[in-house]
């Protein structure tokens, strides 16, 4: 016969992809190895787009440390700043007004939103929905419009500074919140429309990658591919910080409305609520600004932190972002450790992809929302 | 119904002969290559070219992005522009001569359908009895010949692909044929020119207003069209592009087109009608070019309204699509196959009485 | 037996009143798209062709904080070398001398090399005399790289004598 078993490689083969492959959602290697159409096992390489930031750190002295601190994860550069900035303050005992507070919290939820929105994109590219996906970059552009207005730059901002943010509020700012605002949420209707209410779409996510809650806490994944497999932990209620314990908000849990909990379908619900709990914080915080300071103290590039050293924790989008900030008391920072949430939630692929068809595969890795910067900083 | 079983093979091509202006007892061998010419280089060419910008710029337009704008001022000769652009490329040196040859082996299979697709009553190479069938034997030869006489893929990616690939092509191909049967069912016979000329009193006498079976049937044909040949919406990451570059791409690119339009070419004369109703006289020049032009447009139109809309869905994987045709095209396309049996049965029992 | 093959029915009518109801809503939301309906607010084209035709948004339309090129007013500038310091990947190239006559300084050289420039902002936000300032410029591009080098300093400062 023209096909054996020999011919047909149904035994155990193994394909790599990588470094750079359009499959991969980032540039890193993945070998597994494959009956016929199911991959059996899998195995992946990183360190790829390593860039030794968390050494450029501690060559640049306190005040332009910030601008590799920016670098680390640059669709949500925001939240390693804030990080960054709560564990300086933490080690030279800088109490931050409430209104840097406040627009803090701000810019950071816009920022949530911007990153949820790009993770939408690349799924709906990874389904082959390039509808949808040039739909919801539009709304991204007017979240970046909107870090313009306010920092401005797009990417990159560099605004935080230990003891509040390098400038004050705008004028018109919250007018264009309040506008942006209402925008994405008629969007985020025709994207439900679009997405949710697809049979395909959901027929490609729906009991596919299933993570379970087990599983989940023993990888220590955070974040909302986490919270999608009924792991309840943000770290915005767990240890609020900079402001979140003033308003009242809900962390989605996935719920298993389409197949079961912790597949892809539920990783793409509770960032949809995500998006949807983030702008009703951000239309709470934005009318309630404190007045007062935008910042505690000016510093200067000869600022000196004292001795000690200090951990913070802080919920990006996606995970628990954590900083572990040295300090000898000189100009340099002697170490800034990072613990990124991809890193963690790399992890996970191996024992995802066990028993995932080929074609499945950019579905299911998309669907976890890793970012290599931040697993090779 | 004796008909199926007539294989003498009649030509009803003498529309053709009208077109170019030769007298009828020109030899159908030399009508076949003069109007295969012809077809090839001012009608498969140009709607290629044009069919393409117009899919890419509505496509553009459904996604709120721009689209082909800049060659020629409004993007029209865009398509023109790139597969200029992919000719001029460096080509691949095969290794083996059987895979210097083989792709040009397909495009000429491929292209051999021509002989076999009807333009209109009198345009046809072969209208036996059966001859709505033999298209899609053309089809399942290619496949077959596609399955055997593989390139040989480096990747051993493709090759699970491709066997994945066969036994898509088997399971849309069943839905096809059983629609195709729906449309047989309502005629009484398999003659294309009997198939065409009774949808020519107008819309509602097409085959595709015919009876609700026959609306089913339609939709049937055009997707199970869709899914055997890998197209989007149901088009998984095409590893096929992969190994292509050069001229070799855009031969690809013609070669899907062509497919895609044959296949809109036989939904359109099975289910749309292929020609107009009034019947001037069926040699004349006029009446022949209005046949095909009228064909040419009732294809281009579907061909364009598939892929725009296409653009609006995502993507399955192919076992969802083998799933899908088993599961839904099938039955759908037996239970209307049923149900204009019935239909055409109470039709002639109300007629005679 | 029987159960399961009427259930597998219904459950192939459900899959195509889905996939049919999923399709109407996919075109239902991106149709009119195709067809410019409401074309003010939410369904317009948001390509922005740049640079031919030129962007219906000029540079005026950006806000007023955008950091685009630096630029120095060497009027003010007083050469005190704070932006250099500042500077995380030492754009800056100063030298400036002290004038005797006049007691100030006078920066004759002060090139900025946009090549390296990140655009954080560090040294617009500690020059003491507010000389250094973000344009709102970002078209930068040249093809020589030395272009991109660019300068605003004096020159050779005026002799004794020159300067009455």
């Amino acid at each position: 016969m023209i096909y054996s078993r020999e011919r047909l490689h149904s035994q155990n083969t193994h394909l790599s992809w990588g470094p750079s492959d359009p499959l991969l959602p980032g540039v890193f290697k993945l070998f597994a190895e494959t009956e016929g159409d199911l991959i059996r096992s899998a195995k992946i390489e990183t360190g790829f787009l390593h860039k030794g930031l968390e050494k450029c750190s501690e060559k640049r002295n306190w005040f332009t440390s910030m601008v590799s601190i920016d670098r680390i994860e640059p669709e949500t550069p925001l939240f390693t700043e804030l990080a960054f900035c709560i564990a300086v303050e933490e080690i030279c005992n800088i109490q931050v007004p409430r209104r840097a507070q406040t627009i803090r919290l701000i810019l950071c939820e816009l920022g949530r939103v911007g990153s949820h929105l790009n993770f939408l994109s690349r799924l709906a590219i990874a389904t082959g929905f390039e509808t949808v996906s040039h739909y919801i970059f539009r709304e991204r552009e007017l979240i970046l419009d909107l870090f313009e207005l306010m920092t401005g730059r797009r990417f990159n901002p560099n605004f935080f500074r230990f003891g509040g943010v390098a400038a004050d509020i705008t004028e018109g700012f919250i007018e264009r919140i309040h506008e942006t605002t209402r925008l994405i949420e008629i969007r985020l209707r025709e994207y439900h429309a679009l997405m949710i209410e697809n049979r395909a779409f959901v027929d490609r996510l729906a009991w596919q990658g299933i993570l379970s809650t087990e599983l989940a806490q023993f990888k220590g994944l955070t974040g909302p591919s986490a919270r999608a497999s009924g792991l309840r932990y943000d770290v915005r209620k767990a240890e609020p910080y900079s402001g979140y314990e003033q308003f009242d908000f809900r962390v989605p849990l996935g719920m298993g409305s389409r197949g079961t909990t912790g597949d892809g379908f539920d990783r793409v619900m509770v960032r949809l609520e995500e998006i949807r709990e983030s702008l009703l914080l951000l239309s709470h915080a934005v009318d309630a600004v404190p007045a007062g300071d935008f910042l505690a103290l000016h510093t200067q590039f000869e600022f000196a932190v004292p001795a000690g050293e200090a951990y913070s924790r802080v919920e990006s989008p996606r995970g628990m972002l954590a900083c572990h900030v040295v300090s000898d008391g000189g100009f340099h920072p002697v170490r800034v450790q990072w613990r990124t949430p991809s890193a963690s939630n790399i992890e996970i692929i191996p024992e995802i992809l066990r028993g995932a068809t080929l074609q499945d595969l950019p579905v299911v890795l998309s669907s976890f929302n890793l970012s290599m910067a931040e697993v090779d900083r | 119904m004796n008909g199926l079983t007539d294989f003498t093979i009649t030509t009803s091509s003498y529309g053709w002969n009208a077109l170019f202006g030769l007298s009828e007892q020109t030899p159908v061998l030399v009508i076949l290559l003069i109007s295969f010419f012809f077809f090839f280089i001012l009608v498969l060419f140009p709607l290629y070219f044009l069919l393409g910008f117009f899919e890419r710029k509505l496509a553009a337009d459904l996604q709120a992005r721009v689209g082909p704008n800049r060659t020629h001022g409004k993007g029209l000769l865009q398509v023109l522009a790139d597969t200029l652009k992919l000719e001029n490329k460096e080509k691949k040196i095969e290794t083996t001569v059987f895979r210097r040859v083989s792709p040009h082996l397909k495009t000429a299979a491929l292209y051999s359908t021509f002989a076999v697709l009807p333009f209109g009553t009198a345009m046809i190479f072969l209208d036996s009895d059966s001859s709505v069938f033999i298209p899609f034997a053309c089809f399942g030869v290619l496949f077959l010949i596609s399955l055997f006489a593989s390139d040989g893929s480096i990747d051993l990616e493709d090759e699970i692909l491709a066997h994945r690939q066969a036994f898509l092509w088997l399971s849309s191909w069943v839905p096809a044929m059983i629609s195709v049967f729906i449309s047989v069912v309502r005629v009484g016979s398999g003659r294309w020119s009997t198939i065409l000329s009774s949808q020519s009193h107008g819309p509602l006498s097409w085959g595709v207003f015919s009876s609700p079976f026959g609306f089913l049937g339609f939709f049937v044909f055009l997707f199970s069209g869709l899914v055997a040949l890998q197209l989007p919406p149901f088009h998984s990451i095409d590893r096929g592009m992969r190994h292509r570059a050069g001229s070799s791409l855009a031969r690809f690119n013609v070669d899907q087109f062509y497919s895609l339009f044959a296949w809109c070419i036989l939904a359109s004369a099975l289910f749309l009608g292929g020609q107009h109703t009034r019947e001037i006289s069926d040699t004349s020049f006029m009446w022949s070019a209005f046949q095909l032009v009228s064909s040419l447009v009732k294809a281009s139109l579907l061909y364009i309204v598939l892929r725009v809309v296409a653009r609006a869905m995502p993507q399955l994987r192919q076992d969802q699509m083998t799933e899908f045709c088993w599961r839904v095209l099938t039955p759908l396309a037996l239970l209307s196959l049923i149900g204009e049996v019935i239909w055409a049965q109470l039709a002639l029992v109300g007629g005679s009485s | 037996m029987k159960a399961s093959i009427i259930r597998s029915i219904i459950n192939a009518f459900k899959i195509l009143f889905d996939g049919v109801n999923s399709l109407i809503r996919a075109l239902s939301a991106s149709l009119p798209y195709l067809f410019n309906v409401n074309p003010n607010t939410l369904r317009k084209e948001v390509t922005e062709q740049y640079p031919d035709p030129v962007s219906s948004r000029t540079i005026d339309d950006l806000p007023p904080r955008t950091r685009g090129l630096i630029q120095n007013d060497i009027e003010q500038c007083i050469g005190c070398r704070d932006c250099a310091k500042a500077c995380p990947v030492d754009c800056f190239v100063i030298e400036s001398e002290r004038l005797d006559e006049t007691q100030k300084e006078w920066v004759s050289l002060f090139d900025i090399d946009h090549a390296k420039c990140i655009f954080c902002g560090l040294c617009v936000e500690v020059c003491p005399t507010n000389s250094l300032t973000h344009s709102k410029k970002y078209e930068g591009a040249t093809q020589v790289k030395k272009e991109m080098i660019e300068s605003f300093g004096r020159g050779e400062p005026p002799r004794r004598g020159d300067y009455q």
